[in-house]
């Protein structure tokens, strides 16, 4: 085994020792590849076709659920808010007519008032 | 008119050259090469059953971007870097421990009309070599790409492909004398 090694030697000896795909991982791929292929072929045929209406439902679509979302939203009853919360009588002058009412606002805030 | 990505997976692409339409088929791509292909994952991954899955990967992975392709360009050194990244992906996740596989199950299938000491000479330097060196070993020796294309595939500059090529054939031609 002295003589020298050449690229052919090693090139032969590898690929003599080449296995065939086995015949159920052929046939795994094969059909992978074709179920891949209809699901693809299925949306592809739709955005081809010839029909240019065709091609824009989904446009059409998207705009009119944009625009029935917003109707649905502008008729929505929004409840009414209520400006006092509380009311409550503090004091009472019958006879004058007079009533110290206190009031609470809902969206009352204390402020100090800038000079 | 270019199809966006999620209509990725076409048996068929049609192209346009010289203004007129053609149609180019995957398998007439696929079909020569797969044999190829399946022995160049089969040796990578020291013949393990994880094969199998690779090539399965490997094929799927193609077909998804046959449309990606650049039809002027060669198609095998296109799905062998597809291969080889499916490859890498494998020898990452799995502990490095499991990688030696059964070479002496494959030393068993040797023919005997061939030359057993070469054979195991050549094969036991393979597995020496390191993950990445193994695999350039096997792209020019086995699957007969030249340094170009080898470069092209795994992303090395030819002069470390070439570095990595006269390294191998060194630890072959040790591993002769070793046997005598």
């Amino acid at each position: 085994m002295s003589k020298k090694i050449k690229d052919e030697d090693i090139r032969d000896v590898l690929n003599s020792m080449n296995f065939d795909i086995p015949l159920e991982i052929d046939k795994k791929v094969n059909e992978i590849i074709y179920s891949e292929s209809i699901q693809a072929g299925f949306l592809r045929r739709i955005f081809r076709t010839s029909n240019p209406i065709i091609k824009w439902i989904p446009a059409f679509a998207s705009i009119i659920l944009i625009i029935t979302l917003g109707l649905i939203q502008s008729n929505r009853n929004v409840p009414e808010r209520k400006l006092l919360s509380e009311i409550n009588i503090e004091y009472e002058l019958k006879d004058k007519n007079i009533k110290i009412i206190w009031v609470k606002k809902e969206n009352f805030l204390l402020r100090r008032l800038k000079k | 008119m270019t199809l966006p990505l999620f209509f990725a997976g076409e048996r068929e692409i049609t192209e346009k050259y010289n203004n007129k339409e053609v149609i180019i088929s995957f398998d007439e791509f696929f079909i020569p090469e797969k044999k190829a292909l399946y022995n160049f994952i089969l040796k990578s991954v020291s013949f393990s059953e994880d094969a199998n899955d690779i090539y399965q990967d490997t094929a799927l992975r193609a077909f998804k971007y046959f449309r990606k392709f650049d039809t002027l360009k060669r198609f095998k050194p296109w799905i062998f870097s597809i291969a080889l990244n499916e490859i890498r992906k494998h020898f990452k996740n799995k502990i490095q421990s499991s990688d030696v596989h059964s070479i002496e199950n494959l030393f068993e299938q040797i023919p005997d009309t061939q030359n057993r000491e070469l054979t195991e000479a050549v094969y036991s330097a393979a597995y020496s070599l390191k993950i990445n060196e193994r695999e350039i070993f096997f792209l020019f020796y086995d699957s007969g790409f030249n340094i170009s294309e080898i470069s092209e595939i795994t992303g090395k500059n030819q002069g470390n492909v070439k570095v990595i090529l006269s390294n191998a054939r060194k630890r072959v031609k040790s591993f002769l004398r070793s046997k005598k």
